[in-house]
């Protein structure tokens, strides 16, 4: 089956300098394909020529089926967009929001009035739906952004950091509703620079400096790591972290809170070598245990692999 | 098929709009305008509170020019001579002088404007038929004013000495019987004023605000809503969603010009009926005038949002625009006395086209036969300007 969306060698020029560089990848029906990657590595440009709003200087690509070169309109009602920037107009009421934003769309009548009820059932309005979007809590305007990008019912949601500033029990909330998507065959496409976000999709795509460098399952990216990671806690970490670093037989190192996860190369006894360090510097309050690799420590991984 | 017009409606600013979206467009558009209290009156109350500004306090005719007189003749026509000048509403006398050497204080602290020295032996001059003078020093803080307040004083002067020889003259002529012998002073000059007889300087710029107003509203409203969806971020959606860049322009110019339109019919009306500035053209011309100038200051509107990211500097560029708009107008220094490069700048300024079709209706009543070419090159200027704005616009948008 045609995938939903599919590029091929996509690429943008901004001057000499490259936002995004000849990637591939495509996502199928019903998919949450996760975008991960930190500032500036060109998720949001490539979100853009998937959108239909920035135009390629390289490759080729198609979005339910719409060459994202030449037929941009059509793509353009048939996605979802809901961007990190709150995206509602403030100063009108929320059926007004819901009814400008339906009607661009073409949507008119009693089908209009049926999905803004539907968008306001999803954000959990209740009856404050004659209130000024300014005067709703964050939580509800974020919900309310999501079912004004669905007013349509676009089977691709192009979702671009849609939960930076909102606090973990609402971005839980959020997941729920895409995950809800995603079972009724919708299929979301979303950027983000939060790990533990990136583990709720079916397939991530890290992307650094413009280039796709691993694509995969985040079970699979986690397996697919050439290194044991060791979890080490110890009173004063920063002075230590220093210290661990310059081991020779550690390959990585990163502080997560207020421990740090050490990498090493498979089979080393880690937990002996460095146990004896510890003894010689006389460090006895210090804990440390094997744990399975987080996506974030594939991360780091990868990024300092790319000189990040 | 589809590709090639697609194309087209993609390149071509014209690309047709449809009704549906432009309305809720439009209507949106209205219901953020008239939402807030602060925003409603900011659309009403400047252009009013503007007119009612220069219509009373600003007026450059010269009134009450407070003088210090010295009077050293102390005759009944050097007394004569000075009720002359305290008779009209022009000079009022603030204080009389024993020395001439009283008046540089009160000169240097501007408590008066004009200073007036009949010197000693002025009816005696005057009698014997010699020169007789008299000295005057004005103030000139204010050269325009100043030049205002020398020609009255020249005219009741010259007016005074005219009289004096009519006299004279005429009884040289009853008691000689000669004929034909003439005096230099006696040929009067006898000026009529057309267009605006009293010389009000109110009847003069009140129907300018006109210009000055509409610019202000529609380029300042224009292009803050439009930067204002930049900055809140609702243009991100706007963009990804399918309104065409047409929709969204005319969307938001049809709003703003019906706002300026409705201020303009107040502020003439308001003009005409309060300040009573004599209105002798055609109304209708008025208007179409006006909807024309509305559009061209919508398109810099337009434009100014396009090199600007936040509010802040659209006001900032909306300001740049508009004091060189009104400097270079002929709404206050006529164009005639301006360098020729400065002339130039003026000639391509929609507001100088403007401002001369409007004070044409109002003051000389006079219409599309004599101002066809104004509304021409204004009509001109303002497809130019939309078309390269909105293009700038929708290039922006990418």
């Amino acid at each position: 089956m045609a995938a939903t969306v599919a590029v091929e060698k996509l690429t943008r020029m901004f001057g000499s300098f490259t936002a995004v560089n000849s990637i591939d990848f495509s996502v199928s029906r019903g998919e949450i394909f996760g975008f991960l990657g930190p500032n500036g590595a060109g998720k949001s440009t490539t979100i853009k020529m998937l959108c239909g709003i920035l135009v390629p200087t390289g490759g080729k690509g198609q979005v339910n089926g719409f060459d994202i070169l030449s037929e941009q309109e059509k793509i353009k009602s048939t996605i979802g967009y809901m961007s990190q920037k709150f995206s509602l107009y403030d100063d009108l009421t929320v059926r007004e929001n819901l009814r400008f934003f339906g009607s661009i769309y073409g949507l008119e009548g009693k089908k209009l009035s049926d999905r803004i009820a539907h968008a306001m059932d999803m954000a959990e309005i209740g009856n404050r739906g004659d209130e000024v979007v300014k005067n709703l809590p964050m939580g509800i305007k974020q919900r309310l952004a999501l079912g004004s990008a669905i007013l349509h019912d676009p089977p691709v949601l192009f979702l671009d950091e849609p939960t930076s500033g909102v606090d973990p029990i609402m971005r839980r909330n959020f997941w729920e509703l895409i995950y809800n998507f995603s079972e009724a065959g919708k299929t979301i496409f979303i950027t983000t620079h939060y790990m533990e976000e990136a583990e709720h999709c079916d397939r991530i795509a890290l992307i650094i400096a413009g280039k796709i460098i691993a694509l995969d399952t985040p079970a699979r990216l986690k397996g697919d790591l050439a290194y044991e990671v060791y979890s080490f806690s110890v009173e004063n970490f920063i002075e230590m972290f220093d210290y661990i670093q310059s081991l020779d037989f550690v390959s990585e190192t990163a502080i997560f809170g207020s421990d740090i996860h050490v990498l090493c190369e498979k089979g080393f006894p880690l937990k002996r070598e460095l146990g004896a360090l510890m003894k010689k510097k006389n460090i006895t309050n210090y804990h440390i245990e094997k744990i399975s690799p987080t996506l974030e420590d594939v991360f780091v991984t990868h990024a300092r692999k790319h000189g990040v | 098929m589809n590709d090639t017009s697609r194309e087209k409606k993609k390149n071509g600013v014209g690309g047709f709009m449809r009704k549906g979206i432009l309305k809720s467009m439009v209507v949106k558009e209205f219901k953020q305008m008239f939402r807030d209290t602060r925003m409603r009156i900011v659309l009403f109350a400047p252009p009013i509170l503007m007119l009612f500004l220069f219509g009373y306090a600003v007026s450059t005719d010269v009134t009450g020019v407070r003088m210090a007189i010295l009077d050293e003749d102390r005759s009944q026509t050097s007394r004569a001579f000075i009720e002359r000048f305290t008779s009209t509403e022009h000079f009022v006398p603030y204080t009389y002088l024993r020395s001439p050497r009283e008046v540089s204080p009160l000169l240097d602290r501007g408590e008066v404007e004009l200073f007036l020295h009949v010197e000693k032996g002025f009816s005696s001059h005057i009698r014997s038929g010699k020169t007789a003078s008299v000295q005057i020093v004005v103030d000139g803080t204010d050269s325009s004013r100043a030049a205002v307040v020398v020609s009255y004083v020249n005219a009741i002067t010259s007016d005074f000495s005219t009289e004096y020889f009519l006299q004279r003259i005429r009884s040289v002529v009853i008691s000689k019987m000669i004929i034909g012998v003439r005096f230099r002073q006696n040929i009067g000059l006898e000026e009529r004023v057309m267009f605006n007889p009293d010389l009000s300087s109110r009847n003069f710029y009140l129907p300018g605000i006109l210009g000055l107003l509409i610019s202000l509203i529609a380029v300042t409203m224009t292009s803050m809503s439009v930067v204002k969806e930049r900055e809140v971020g609702t243009m991100d959606q706007i963009v990804v969603s399918p309104i065409r860049s047409m929709e969204f322009i005319m969307g938001k110019s049809i709003p703003y010009t019906i706002v300026s339109f409705i201020d303009i019919v107040i502020i003439s009306l308001l003009t005409i009926f309060w300040f009573k500035v004599p209105f002798n053209g055609s109304f209708i011309f008025l208007l179409l005038s006006s909807l024309v100038f509305i559009m061209t200051s919508i398109s810099v509107g337009l434009f100014i949002s396009t090199i600007s990211r936040t509010q802040q500097q659209a006001i900032l560029s909306t300001f740049l625009y508009f004091l060189p708009s009104i400097l270079l107008s002929g709404f206050i220094f006529p164009i005639y006395s301006m360098p020729e490069s400065m002339q130039i700048v003026a000639y391509i300024n929609p507001m100088t086209y403007f401002i001369s079709i409007v004070r044409g209706v109002f003051l000389r009543g006079v219409g599309f036969f004599f101002l066809w070419m104004e509304l021409g090159i204004m009509t001109v200027m303002g497809v130019l300007l939309f078309l390269f704005s909105s293009r700038r616009f929708k290039e922006g948008l990418e």
